[in-house]
């Protein structure tokens, strides 16, 4: 038997080119280098998707309108960093810190129910059929503070005309994303909150003009820990009403309950409109604390009915709004 | 250095200054906090700050029952102090901070968390004012009787914090677990005296110390 026993200097069998290859080398050299600069090119356009695209160019061209002009705006700082988004977590600290976990390009809205068009939406595709506009609308969460926040957006309405619910289409209800990998609060053993988050308005709420859709602020594209990509802002009722992150939009007969409450029925209604007559049963909401306040200047402010948007009173015209809270 | 360590003086002072970080951390919180609601957070930490001094309090007695470190029945009154000192100004901040003074009835009846917080300072309070040596031999066997109220103070403390939970509890869950360690602790060793009450010779040389 004859062994071979290879040289040092020899090459392995696997180093050796193949002899096609190396027949080929000029359009193998070519088809690399073509290669290379295809997933460059890739790379470039990742950075550009087309939902980040939609959103540029609709910041671009923003409609100013009078809504909330003369207020004090409340410092991007501080919006960006005193956050309720349980999602997160319960500390105001949280979202900031974990929100960055949330992939939110790309993103879609599934829209049923009682509508002649429902199915999955790009959201790119249902910004390039709206304009953004920009509103400065106060904000009472019912905690007791309250901001003053430049939401950049759409008004609901415009957008649910877009999948022309039926009569039978009393309530339109959103649901927040649901992904407990990227957002740890859903995880939590201590949460008393039953995910995914639910929130809903009577359609005609939801069809008011003041409603609005929003995917920035401050001019920006809406960070994630303030509800990216797409929010709900109903500036007339409490913060919690106006849900972040919507993946889900149901067009309903029946009422059903929201997050809050089934988490706490006596606190939380379905309606929770902005009235200092009527308490949270643990604390008062006569006033509000308008933030950003220091130690040495609360910054206490009486709250207003229906949060200072009179316009919506017609909305509840003959409703006892202590029983419906 | 070993005559230092040895000193009861500088463990006196060492716990003393410990204790009252917490007091320095509020402040430099209330004056540099760039939060957006300074006040809220100062509150809540002066109200944590309070209980943790109360279940620390009941830790003493603990530590020298199952470790037999008498030093740590020396601190006891202290820190109870602590607690309570904390606890008036996590009351004073909330009566002049964050309700108006014109609403403090209201909120004391209308809110029951309000209700058990405050009677739990109240029981703080008159534990306060008669913790003073002269006190204590004044009051004499009923002393005892009188300190065993920081039992239904700490849970009242306890259940203001839990009355408060929004969303989430694990921080509740976890003080309410150290608690019912410390109370059952109590429990314990009451059933222990039952059993042995006959033998009042020996009660004595189980419980020599009055309980706390």
């Amino acid at each position: 038997m004859l062994i071979k026993i290879a040289q040092s200097s020899s090459p392995k069998s696997c180093e050796i080119t193949d002899e096609s290859v190396y027949l080929n080398r000029r359009s193998f050299i070519a088809s690399t280098v073509s290669a290379a600069l295809l997933a460059g090119s890739q790379r470039v356009m990742a950075a550009q998707t087309p939902l980040r695209q939609t959103l540029e160019s609709g910041l671009g061209r923003v409609l100013k309108t009078p809504h909330g002009q003369g207020e004090t705006l409340t410092p991007y700082e501080n919006i960006l960093t005193y956050n309720n988004f349980y999602e997160f977590g319960t500390e105001k600290s949280d979202p900031a810190e974990h929100a960055h976990k949330m992939k939110v390009d790309p993103w879609s809205l599934e829209v049923s129910g009682h509508a002649d068009r429902t199915g999955t939406f790009a959201l790119e595709d249902i910004l390039r059929k709206v304009t953004l506009e920009e509103r400065i609308y106060r904000l009472r969460c019912v905690e007791g503070w309250s901001m003053v926040i430049p939401w950049i957006g759409f008004p609901l309405a415009s957008l649910i005309k877009q999948f022309a619910p039926t009569s039978k289409a009393k309530y339109v209800f959103f649901e927040t994303l649901q992904a407990p990998e990227q957002m740890p609060g859903q995880s939590s053993l201590f949460s008393s909150i039953d995910w995914p988050y639910v929130e809903g308005l009577r359609m005609d709420e939801a069809m008011h003009p003041l409603t609005l859709l929003a995917v920035g602020l401050y001019g920006k594209i809406m960070p994630n820990q303030n509800g990216a990509p797409i929010r709900l802002v109903v500036p007339w009722k409490y913060g919690f009403k106006s849900i972040k992150s919507i993946v889900r939009i149901r067009f309903v007969e029946e009422r059903e309950r929201t997050t809050w409450e089934k988490a706490g029925p006596s606190e939380y209604g379905f309606y929770s409109n902005v009235n200092p007559e009527v308490d949270h049963p643990r604390w008062s909401q006569k006033e509000e604390r308008r933030l950003p306040s220091t130690f040495f200047s609360p910054n206490k402010i009486p709250t207003q009915m229906f949060n200072g948007y009179p316009e919506v009173a017609s909305l509840y015209s003959g409703m006892n709004l202590r029983q419906n809270f | 250095m070993r005559a230092v360590l040895a000193s009861k003086r500088f463990w006196w002072w060492l716990v003393f200054l410990t204790s009252a970080l917490p007091f320095v951390y509020a402040c430099v919180l209330a004056l540099t906090s760039t939060g957006s609601d300074p006040i809220k957070e100062v509150l809540e930490y002066l109200g944590v700050s309070a209980l943790c001094f109360l279940l620390i309090t009941l830790t003493m007695t603990p530590i020298k029952r199952i470790f037999g470190f008498a030093w740590s029945l020396r601190y006891r009154r202290m820190l109870g102090l602590y607690a309570l000192f904390y606890a008036m100004l996590h009351a004073l901040i909330y009566l002049l901070l964050i309700v108006d003074y014109s609403d403090w009835l209201k909120e004391l009846t209308k809110r029951p968390y309000v209700l058990i917080g405050a009677s739990a300072l109240l029981i703080l309070l008159v534990l306060g004012l008669t913790s003073p040596k002269r006190m204590v031999r004044k009051l004499g066997q009923r002393w005892k009787t009188v300190h065993r109220w920081i039992y239904p103070a700490a849970v009242l403390a306890w259940l203001h914090m839990w009355w408060q939970a929004r969303g989430g509890f694990g921080e509740e869950l976890l003080y309410g677990l150290a608690l019912l360690l410390l109370l059952g602790l109590r429990i314990r060793w009451a059933q222990k005296i039952k059993t042995t009450k006959s033998d009042p010779q020996r009660d004595k040389a189980i419980n020599p110390q009055p309980p706390c």
